[in-house]
């Protein structure tokens, strides 16, 4: 017998019932079909006895990259609570981050790896948010987020770093040496497609057996989530190569909704490296969670079990739209039911209510794609805001009520009015400004010169001459400069 | 535990090893071929020592390949139950670590670990640290253990050990 059995002598003063009760291993843990408990071999024993059906097995892998190892879900949720009590103890909650269109982009795009081999030499080959590898005989080049770095310090010390992403195992071990070259983040808490194999869906069950109510998750689809969507936080998803190159080859998983870029460029692909990116996608996310982590145990208590970062951050999406009453105008098709619609969803997601008709005295903002009898009548009704859809699309991925007058919406005009507001733009204004300001002491030092230059040197009147018109040369390239810029501005109000 | 023992394998051959240089490939061939193999019966197969014996090759009709009995003695690594080997730390995860004897990589799970030791997660490389602090196993970690079964599959050998005895656990490295 290679069973281990174990023994519980009952109380001998209790008359009634077994003198001693008799259990056998339940192999709750096991390891290539070892019990690691009782060292028998299960798999071989249960094949001897093929009639004696046991009931179907909910064991699970539950540690990230171990094949061979199954454990019992209830065994899984006991280490779990003691690892979960540990992580409390510490501050600390956990985040799940995807890899492709989040953290970052990847293409195996020969031209692109051409054009940065020939810029980099080998010995010292990835700079800044350009990385490259190679993987399977493919070189692989990376674009990392804007602003990726600030996110991971942030955090780090927060919330318990895990990767899912369905990209293979070792695509998933070379990014996070680019993220996390120190194996500080991440250690071994990656989950990759081989653990994972059903690319439309992903699950928290193997690994957070007890409960999700410390999860949070980042990733830019929300259909593959499906029984997580209250701890997701989706963002803009980040196409980089694609957005400012067109490039449409996919290096992992199938990109989240091909959707048409507005900052569709074409550039020419040797200036990859020179892109200024207008994408703060990162910074929302980083402020978002340490706003909810500081909640979170500003209200978490040892008594307290149940609290949970959903209802936070359902908390912190109602925030957003508070108080607002939409209407929507030629957004929704007459024959759907509005209540289905993604726009009527996301925005009752993100606090706001909504309605079908049009009423002066709760509507607060119209929400429209062009003109409309909604929108006329809007219109003539003060303090109702006539806004354009980008309103509540850039509202939502930046967690932040943007401004309506950056978005309002004319009767006649139907173009996309482009915040001061929204952070990127406010950000190459600044550039432009600084540039101006520049430009006007550079003008400033010119003038100065030709008063000395007129000021003094009487003796030499041609060189004088000389010098004024080149000067004023000078003066007349700076004019234009400085129309540029002007130009520069329209074009980006 | 190691071994010396005799084995023997058949070699295919291709014609055109057929001439002075044979004993020659044949050798080659047989060490490429078996070393680092695992087999139920005798475990790894470390190294090839010797060819006692080179049988007739048969040539095959139809593809003219020759097939040669090959009799040679090889060191091997066979672990047993119960046995105690020294094993160097690979992996620690918060279910156990993996402690590598050469080619074997053996698992020793929580419950082979001493209660006085728990997971500590958040260190860089994660670890098992003792509750008087004197004693830590992280990756690299010398340990002494004892295996307590194995299993051959098709894809290898696996094998759970403990190191929940007296006398078992961390080796401490002498100070120089």
């Amino acid at each position: 017998m290679d069973q281990i059995y174990q023994t519980t002598l009952n109380n001998f003063t209790q008359r009634d019932g077994p003198a001693c009760s008799l259990k056998g291993c339940t192999h709750s843990e096991k390891f290539h079909g070892i019990c690691l408990l009782c060292e028998a071999d299960v798999d071989a024993s249960l094949n001897l006895k093929k009639n004696h059906i046991e009931k179907e097995s909910s064991d699970i892998s539950y540690v990230h990259n171990f094949r061979g190892f199954k454990i019992d879900l209830e065994e899984a949720k006991k280490i779990e609570q003691e690892l979960q009590r540990i992580l409390m103890t510490k501050k600390k909650l956990s985040l799940v981050l995807d890899l492709d269109h989040t953290l970052l982009h990847a293409t195996d795009d020969q031209r692109f790896i051409h054009a940065y081999n020939l810029k980099h030499t080998l010995n010292k080959p990835n700079s800044g948010d350009f990385h490259i590898f190679r993987l399977d005989g493919h070189y692989h080049l990376v674009k990392l987020r804007p602003h990726l770095d600030a996110f991971l310090k942030g955090v780090k010390d927060k919330y318990e770093l895990h990767i899912f992403t369905h990209g293979s195992r070792g695509y998933a071990e070379q990014i996070a040496k680019i993220l996390d070259p120190d194996q500080n983040l991440f250690h071994d808490r990656i989950v990759s497609r081989e653990e994972c194999p059903d690319i439309n869906s992903k699950t928290l069950k193997e690994h957070f057996p007890c409960h999700d109510r410390t999860v949070l998750i980042i990733d830019d689809r929300s259909d593959v989530w499906q029984s997580y969507i209250g701890n997701l936080i989706q963002i803009v998803p980040y196409d980089f190569f694609r957005t400012y190159f067109g490039v449409e080859s996919e290096v992992n998983n199938a990109a989240g909704k091909t959707h048409a870029s507005r900052f569709m460029l074409n550039k020419p692909i040797h200036e990859f490296e020179n892109v200024n990116e207008r994408d703060e996608q990162m910074t929302v996310v980083t402020n978002m969670l340490k706003r909810i982590h500081e909640q979170f145990f500003d209200l978490h208590s040892a008594a307290d079990d149940e609290l949970d970062v959903k209802s936070l951050l359902s908390q912190d999406k109602h925030k957003v739209l508070k108080n607002t009453h939409l209407l929507f105008s030629g957004l929704i098709p007459l024959n759907t039911s509005p209540h289905e619609h993604p726009i009527w969803k996301k925005a009752i997601e993100f606090g706001a209510t909504c309605a079908t008709e049009f009423d002066a005295d709760k509507v607060t903002h119209v929400v429209a794609n062009g003109p409309s009898q909604k929108v006329k009548l809007a219109n003539a009704t003060p303090g109702i805001y006539v806004v354009h859809k980008s309103w509540l699309d850039d509202s939502t991925s930046h967690y932040m009520r943007m401004n309506e007058f950056d978005y309002k919406l004319s009767d006649k005009c139907n173009k996309v009015p482009f915040s001061v507001n929204h952070p990127a733009v406010a950000r190459s204004l600044r550039s432009v400004h600084d540039a101006m300001n520049e430009l006007n002491q550079h003008i400033r030092g010119a003038h100065q010169d030709m008063k000395d230059l007129t000021r003094d040197d009487v003796d030499s009147e041609e060189s004088d001459e000389e010098d004024q018109s080149e000067s004023e040369e000078e003066d007349h390239d700076d004019q234009e400069d400085q129309d540029l810029a002007d130009d520069l501005m329209k074009d980006m109000m | 535990m190691f071994f010396h023992v005799q084995l023997e394998k058949n070699i295919r051959l291709h014609p055109r090893n057929f001439g002075p240089q044979l004993h020659q490939t044949l050798k080659q061939k047989l060490s490429s071929e078996v070393e680092g193999q695992c087999t139920g019966r005798y475990g790894y197969i470390i190294t090839v020592t010797s060819i006692s014996h080179i049988g007739q090759g048969k040539i095959a009709e139809s593809s003219g390949y020759a097939t040669f009995l090959v009799k040679y003695r090889a060191i091997v690594m066979r672990t047993f139950k119960s046995e105690i080997v020294d094993a160097v730390v690979t992996r620690v995860t918060k279910i156990g670590f993996f402690a590598s004897v050469g080619p074997l990589e053996i698992f020793i799970s929580r419950h082979g670990i001493p209660t006085d030791m728990t997971f500590d997660p958040d260190s860089s490389p994660p670890r098992y640290i003792a509750e008087d602090q004197n004693a830590t196993i992280a990756q690299d970690t010398e340990v002494r253990l004892k295996i307590m079964g194995t299993k051959i599959e098709a894809n290898g050998l696996f094998a759970i050990g403990t190191i929940k005895e007296d006398y078992l656990g961390p080796i401490a490295i002498e100070q120089l």
